[in-house]
């Protein structure tokens, strides 16, 4: 093979492992910071859990071998070995093995992401060393308190061993309902492409190109099989892979009955699979196996010899808990009952509510797709409003047309929907990256803290859950480093030593409301006031009569903190400003709600998507613009006695004892409208971040639900617009960015004037760029 | 005999970039034509994507004055551009003949309003001359070269360039 094709497939095979391994990752992570809540509060360690992670370094050492990644292999084999002194219950554990095994999760992750893009793992090989060394050293800890002398541990690059959980026998490794039904869809599909290849070989056996295409599904499906510990699946799959190796690579040629004794592999695999996604857990007795004379048969002496030793290799590790469907009553002949005993035992360990609910079936599409999809829906409301209110229609009596168009009406309108939804995902994997860090938070501030998760399963916008993980970790580092006070405080003032720091998210009113709160001290009134007068956010007089609401929100402002030293976690004043803009980018906002000595709690509420919003559409001249409907404060017809010229030129309206500034939208965007005088036209009050400002325009058209859309890249910026929608007839209008026009409005940015200067150079440097 | 496989292999790639060539050859010499004024301009067929009947076109701000807007295509919003304002020609009014070529470049749609579609021409590239030096014109900047066909002469426009590139001679006046 070229060596291009081989690095091709190298890297298809590192993709692989680099995704699986990832999420297997995400999901063990938690579970390694339960460890230490468990150790900590009890005692004892809980040798389920242990147990669990135990068999994630294994099979992480058994795939990174498989994908030659001496890294992960090495500490993978090290933290396994310190992991199994636990679980023989030869030494006790702290959380300085917990901070080792985080640190080796990490650096596992680190690797993944450096191989992603380079496929070369040898820049890491030092950082390799150190953390093998440091878990060394753990592991001679304990022998040496033990007073046993332990083995000196196998050189680092060693190929994985038999584990020392086929010796055991009593390892129970639980999965996930989640892991397994990600399992079972993604090897449903290696079957279904497998089967379909050997389907289209049989009918033409000189392509071998079918014969390798079924290989390389039938291998992956071996690499799931044995990662998620299902042998006796990997065995099968082995053996599929090892008649089809032969015949790919021209050394055989197909016999008759070998491409059907594979896919009966394959249809036993299917099966199986099947069964586990649909969280049927059933223990298989040892004796009782997928028949392997007809495949072995296949092969030639050796090779029969060879899987007949992978099998009885296997079959050691088969005594630790198998998963394994029952097969009744089938009496094909490539199933053989040994033992004939088919024992079906639900699970009862499993006590995740999760799994109880039935599977849902469900298959992957990629986002672009479901943006087209969403586009077209759209453009099928418009076209559906356009036959509906169609002029030609009016006026005439036709039966039964009222009933078929509300009729399509409602079923557009479900559509919609539904096309909606499906860009929801639960928030759970979001929240669940937060575990680890409340935990390095609470050990690098010495504070204790306890994190609790409501609501993980709140379904949100897919961008949103793009975007709501860095403000969420600004927000708990606040809440574990000013909120929380230090064990010693909180004890003097009667509350328990450990702190509790909540995450919660729940849907409310048309948005997301997610919550981080804490138990600690509370906003500090005085403290914040003192800050804010100190760098002259606001003044004395001002500060002393301000509404506790607003005192909270000068958090916010740039630049502010309070903590009295900065430490490493946070208080250098960035961050809380950038959560609020963060938060604004999604159109939400903060809450804060606070109790001094009771705790505070950050309320972020956002939309629940933000391809939909309610807009209020005004027209200027022939040019309509979209206002979102939340920064409208109202809109008036003013009296010219209301009106002010400033000297430079600035008009001020007066309301209510208020002074706001006026724009001219169509000297803004210089267009010609109906109306020059104010008073002949129409005033919106729109607010943003406190400021106001007053549009001029010539009327409002109307309020309805608008799809955002970008404005197309080609146009780069313009100013204060941040989209356009698409209106009820099909034609386009700009969305104000209020935020951005307020902003240039208090800048005291005459921005008709120098709008004409910059425009010509504003496009020449965006085309330069477009190219 | 393992060369078999890679036989085989090598085999298909050769006749899938054979493939591709192909079609890339078909559309290699066409031009779709249009008319702007007195003349007859050329654009690769490979670049266009539809030709659609003028739209209601909604201005956007802060754009040079060939950049007429955006317009709604069947739920995406692409920008237009007059090409007649791109060359400096005078403004017409838009009427039933009136088109929007939409082409596509790096995968961006632009729209390019024209006076009136004309046809789809196969010009080989012998017939292709270079485009003249001489001329001061602001649209001599976008053309890829003059093509033959019979007694006419037609202007082939280069689209990127029309799409994208900035033009230092047709800066307003102070440049």
């Amino acid at each position: 093979m070229k060596p291009k094709n081989e690095l091709q497939e190298k890297r298809e095979y590192m993709q692989e492992f680099v995704s699986s391994s990832r999420e297997l990752l995400d999901d063990v992570e938690p579970q390694i910071v339960a460890l230490e809540k468990n150790a900590a509060r009890s005692g004892v360690v809980s040798d389920e859990i242990l147990n669990n992670i135990f068999r994630f370094f294994h099979t992480l050492k058994g795939t990174a071998g498989f994908v030659d990644l001496t890294t992960i292999t090495s500490v993978t084999h090290e933290a396994e070995t310190l992991l199994d002194l636990f679980r023989k219950g030869r030494g006790a554990l702290d959380s300085n093995h917990v901070d080792l095994l985080c640190r080796t999760s990490d650096f596992v992750r680190t690797v993944m992401d450096t191989v992603e893009n380079s496929l070369d793992e040898s820049p890491l090989s030092e950082t390799a060393a150190g953390i093998v060394a440091e878990l060394r050293r753990a592991i001679a800890i304990i022998a040496r308190k033990e007073g046993a002398a332990i083995e000196a541990p196998p050189a680092p690059v060693s190929v994985p061993e038999p584990s020392p959980a086929a010796a055991d026998g009593d390892v129970k490794f639980e999965l996930t309902s989640q892991m397994r039904q990600r399992f079972s869809m993604e090897s449903l599909e290696l079957c279904e492409e497998a089967e379909m290849m050997l389907l289209a070989f049989e009918k033409a056996p000189d392509n071998l190109d079918l014969a390798t295409t079924a290989f390389r599904a039938l291998h992956s499906l071996k690499g799931n099989c044995g990662f998620f510990g299902y042998d006796e699946l990997e065995r099968v799959s082995h053996m599929a892979e090892s008649i089809l190796d032969d015949i790919r690579s021209g050394e055989k040629k197909a016999e008759p009955g070998q491409i059907s004794s594979i896919l009966s592999a394959v249809d036993f695999i299917r099966n199986s699979v099947r069964k586990i996604g649909e969280n049927k857990i059933m223990e298989m007795t040892s004796d009782e196996h997928y028949s392997d004379n007809q495949l072995a048969a296949g092969t030639d002496e050796n090779e029969g010899a060879a899987s007949d030793d992978t099998r009885d290799g296997r079959r050691t590790e088969a005594s630790c808990v198998q998963v394994r469907p029952a097969f009744k009553g089938r009496d094909d002949a490539s199933y053989e009952k040994t033992g004939g005993r088919t024992a079906v035992a639900s699970d009862g360990r499993d006590a995740d509510p999760a799994s109880k609910s039935a599977a849902q079936p469900a298959i992957r599409i990629g986002i672009k797709k479901l943006d087209m999809l969403l586009d077209l829906v759209g453009e099928m409301v418009i076209s559906e409003a356009m036959i509906a209110n169609n002029p030609a229609l009016k006026g005439f009596q036709i039966p039964g047309l009222e009933k078929a168009v509300n009729q399509l009406d409602k079923i557009t309108r479900d559509i919609q929907e539904v096309a909606l939804s499906m860009r929801m995902i639960p928030i759970a994997q979001t929240f669940h990256k937060m575990e680890r860090l409340v935990r390095d938070l609470s050990i690098r501030s010495g504070k204790k803290v306890n994190l609790t998760i409501t609501g993980e399963l709140t379904e949100v916008d897919k961008t949103i859950i793009e975007q709501i993980a860095d403000p969420l970790i600004h927000l708990i580092r606040n809440s574990v480093d000013h909120g929380l006070e230090r064990p010693e405080e909180r004890r003097a003032s009667g509350k328990s030593e450990e702190g509790c720091v909540r995450l919660e998210a729940r849907h409310a009113a048309g948005e997301v409301w997610i919550t981080v709160g804490d138990d600690g001290k509370g906003l500090d009134r005085k403290k914040i006031l003192d800050k804010a007068v100190e760098k002259g956010l606001v003044s004395e007089e001002t500060a002393r009569g301000m509404k506790d609401d607003d005192v909270w929100k000068l958090i916010f402002e740039p630049g502010f903190s309070t903590a009295e030293k900065v430490s490493s976690i946070s208080g250098r004043g960035v961050g809380m400003d950038v959560v609020k803009k963060n938060i604004e980018k999604m159109r939400g906002k903060i809450d804060i709600r606070t109790k001094a000595g009771q705790g505070s709690e950050m309320v972020l509420r956002i939309p629940l998507t933000l391809a939909i919003i309610e807009g209020m559409v005004i027209r200027v001249g022939r040019s309509r613009y979209t206002i979102p409907i939340n920064s409208i404060c109202e809109s008036l017809k003013p009296e010219p006695k209301q009106i002010t010229v400033n000297p430079d030129g600035m008009e001020i309206i007066r309301i209510r004892g208020e002074l706001i500034p006026i724009v001219r939208l169509h000297e803004l965007y210089d267009i010609r409208p109906d109306f020059e005088k104010i008073a002949d036209g129409l005033l919106i009050i729109v607010e943003s971040d406190g400021g106001k400002c007053a549009l001029f325009a010539d009327e409002l058209v109307g309020q309805q639900q608008i799809v955002i859309k970008g404005l197309a890249g080609y146009l780069g910026h313009v100013r204060s617009v941040s989209g356009c929608a698409i209106l009820g007839d099909g034609d386009i209008s700009l969305i104000l960015d209020i935020g951005d026009l307020i902003d240039a409005v208090e800048k005291g940015n005459r921005l008709h004037q120098d709008g004409c200067q910059t425009k010509t150079s504003a496009m020449r440097v965006r085309t330069t760029q477009g190219l | 005999m393992p060369t078999c496989a890679k036989q085989k292999e090598m085999y298909e790639t050769r006749r899938l970039a054979d493939a591709i060539e192909l079609e890339e050859d078909t559309q290699e010499d066409k031009f779709l034509t249009f008319v702007l004024g007195d003349e007859e301009y050329g654009i690769e067929i490979r670049h266009v994507t539809e030709i659609i009947c003028i739209h209601n076109i909604t201005s956007v701000p802060d754009m040079p004055q060939y950049v007429r807007g955006v317009i709604n295509l069947r739920g995406k919003v692409i920008p237009v551009m007059d090409v007649r304002l791109r060359f400096r020609m005078t403004e017409r009014k838009y009427d039933d003949r009136t088109c929007i070529i939409v082409i596509s470049i790096a995968e961006q749609p632009v729209g390019l309003i024209v006076d009136q579609v004309s046809e789809v021409l196969d010009i080989p590239k012998s017939e292709i001359e270079p485009p003249p030096c001489v001329t001061k014109s602001s649209s001599s900047l976008f053309v890829q070269g003059m093509g033959k066909v019979g007694d006419m002469v037609k202007i082939i426009l280069n689209a990127e360039k029309l799409a994208y590139e900035v033009e230092e001679a047709l800066k307003p006046a102070s440049a």
